[in-house]
């Protein structure tokens, strides 16, 4: 018991310390904000074109091979595209409110 | 960036423009609705359509289409809920189309505006769930299967579901609110940079955003529905 309570004093006091280094580091990143806001969107947007393109690939494939089953495939072809989408949707959300647009 | 002039705003203040507007664009849907019903009403043969485009028709046209949608996406035995779907996309279409007239800003680039309809369709989806397989049953369906390994492994399984059920209304706000967004902040920096001619493009990508978003919405409103009120055979 005695060492569980020591040991959690320590780490309280550790993170006391450490919080001003914390804050310190928090301006830093405020600074670099602009870029962590670029980098993320221009990750985001290979990772979703890529994965977009292929699901628009397979999905022209399939329809070449076989034009009848179009209309089935239209709205589940949809729906992954707007799934994929809407991912890269949310780090446009955040690229956003790191640079303080919204 | 200067923040736009907006009519709503400047009757109404700030921080009520968005609900104002919200308001203003349910009043439309529905006066016109009840224009069209009317008008319905009074043709002696109401499925001749109308020789031009009026209100009567293009409600034609809206209604054909959520048909189409609410019967490829919920099936034909889920009509009884096509109303509220449809009617979500109704909304959500007339609130978006808002944006693109000048003097006027859409509500539906507020979070917290789009939350609430988010939530308005996840306690619906919920209660027509429950309303319709029991408590019980809904929970077992969160669960997986019920024999065998699945017994087991719908420990981890279930609370999987149950978070993945509970961010539905935040990624279906989110959504929404981020594509009307980046959309609306896209056409501010071209007409920003380049005054003529090239804003009418991204005006034309506003209106494909529109129509889009508010598909999306009311498919994947449809979607949730269908999957609440399944019935599970396993």
């Amino acid at each position: 018991m005695r060492l569980i309570s020591s040991v959690l004093l320590v780490a309280f006091g550790l993170l006391v310390m450490v919080e001003p280094a914390i804050a310190a580091e928090g301006a830093a990143m405020a600074e670099h904000a602009g870029w962590a806001a670029i980098i993320g969107m221009a990750v985001a947007a290979v990772g979703g074109a890529v994965s977009q393109s292929k699901a628009i690939s397979v999905a022209l494939e399939s329809i070449a091979r076989n034009p009848g089953a179009a209309g089935q495939m239209f709205l589940p072809w949809l729906l992954a595209l707007v799934f994929i989408e809407s991912l890269v949707i949310y780090a446009l959300v955040i690229a956003l409110k790191l640079v303080g647009l919204i | 960036m200067s923040s736009a002039f907006n009519f709503v705003s400047h009757l109404a203040g700030e921080k009520n423009a968005a609900i104002c507007s919200a308001g203003l664009v349910a009043a439309v849907v529905a006066i016109s609705a009840v224009k069209a019903k009317s008008s319905l009403k009074r043709e002696p043969n109401p499925l001749v359509p109308d020789s031009r485009l009026s209100l009567r028709a293009l409600y034609d046209l809206l209604g054909g289409f959520i048909l189409w949608l609410g019967d490829s996406a919920m099936g034909k035995e889920n009509r009884k809920y096509l109303p509220f779907a449809g009617i979500v996309f109704l909304y959500v279409l007339s609130l978006n189309l808002l944006g693109l007239i000048p003097g006027f800003l859409m509500p539906t680039d507020q979070f917290q505006f789009n939350l609430g309809m988010a939530l308005t369709v996840f306690v619906m989806f919920n209660y027509w769930g429950i309303r319709e397989v029991g408590l019980f049953n809904y929970l077992k369906h969160l669960w997986g299967p019920f024999k065998g390994i699945f017994l087991v492994l719908g420990i981890i399984l279930f609370p999987i579901e149950v978070i993945s059920m509970c961010v539905r209304p935040l990624t279906l706000g989110l959504r929404l609110y981020g594509n009307m967004t980046g959309d609306h902040l896209a056409l501010a920096v071209f007409t920003d940079i380049t005054k003529v001619l090239v804003p009418v493009a991204f005006l034309l990508l506003g209106t494909i955003v529109c129509f889009v978003q508010a598909f999306v919405f009311a498919l994947l409103t449809m979607i949730y529905i269908r999957l609440a009120v399944a019935h599970g055979e396993h």
